[in-house]
């Protein structure tokens, strides 16, 4: 028999944020908001980093003055699913690289081969990473989505979870 | 005498010691954006002071780190890099925090990289 569970949203909207310490506050926000939904401290760091990533890549591709980043957990207790979602504005030119960095992630069969081949490509460059989405799925193992409408970018990163015993009572 | 210098932000830090022929540098806080100019300072002295010194091990502390983001990842993946292309080279070890899973996550590509050099412990 399913329970539904109560669905749980964190929204954070920023405008015209480009401060590493507003970053790192909403990195841990998240993280905190997870471990509030879910026990286990691996999958709570495992969207410790995605919310990381989501929230630096934020601050460093967009043109707009609003970025977003959300997370909802979602569906019954026993087919829970956690989510992240990171929206915002940029160029078409940074819209293209991006596109084309997750359409290559999506479609990696293996992703710690893809990640893999990311990293031996990174290591002589002095400059750049370009491993911060591919490492949402091969070291998060976080499914990874996003669309493109217009100018606006919305990256999500998903998985299943197993909630906390007592939400939405997370006091307890 | 080494050149790495002890780092000291509000969010992130680095201690750097010599001993018998191991530099090491103990990370704590949080790596991210903004400790990434420092870190790329201090790997860049720690290179520079390997060579100076003749010595043939790094080993770097992360048990004290709460987050590692890809930015200082890709730092560590050019110092692997640097021992693998360049002479004479050195060893790499990483001390992580067994109850941090992601510690050892975050790591494992380097080691997959260049296992004969990098250990992860």
């Amino acid at each position: 028999m399913t329970e539904p569970l109560h669905t749980a949203q964190l929204a954070v909207t920023m405008t015209a944020v480009s401060n590493t310490r507003l970053v790192s506050a909403l990195s841990t926000l998240v993280s905190e908001f997870c471990r509030g939904l879910v026990s286990d401290p691996s999958v709570v760091s495992r969207f410790h980093m995605a919310a990381q990533e989501l929230a630096e890549n934020l601050v460093k591709y967009s043109v707009g003055r609003d970025v977003k980043l959300d997370a909802t957990l979602t569906g019954t207790r026993e087919r829970a699913e956690l989510r992240l979602r990171a929206t915002n504005r940029s160029t078409r030119a940074q819209l293209d690289q991006v596109e084309r960095c997750l359409a290559a992630l999506i479609k990696a069969q293996d992703p710690e081969a893809h990640y893999d081949r990311l990293i031996r490509e990174a290591a002589p460059r002095e400059h750049g990473s370009g491993l911060g989405l591919a490492r949402l799925r091969a070291e998060g193992e976080l499914n990874v989505d996003y669309s493109i409408e217009g100018d606006q970018l919305t990256i999500s990163v998903h998985a299943s979870v197993e909630p906390r015993k007592g939400f939405p009572h997370v006091d307890r | 005498m080494l050149t790495v210098e002890n780092v000291t932000l509000d969010s992130f830090g680095i201690e750097a010691s010599e001993l018998n022929g191991t530099l090491c540098l103990t990370l704590t806080g949080t790596a991210d954006m903004a400790a990434h100019d420092v870190l790329r300072a201090c790997l860049a002295s720690a290179r520079s002071d390997v060579e100076r010194l003749g010595l043939d091990k790094v080993r770097i502390d992360i048990r004290a780190l709460y987050l590692l983001n890809s930015s200082c990842i890709k730092l560590l993946l050019r110092l692997v890099y640097v021992a693998q292309t360049e002479h004479p080279s050195f060893s790499i070890e990483f001390l992580v925090d067994p109850n941090l899973s992601w510690q050892a996550r975050a790591l494992a590509p380097l080691k997959r990289l260049a296992p004969e050099l990098v250990r992860v412990t």
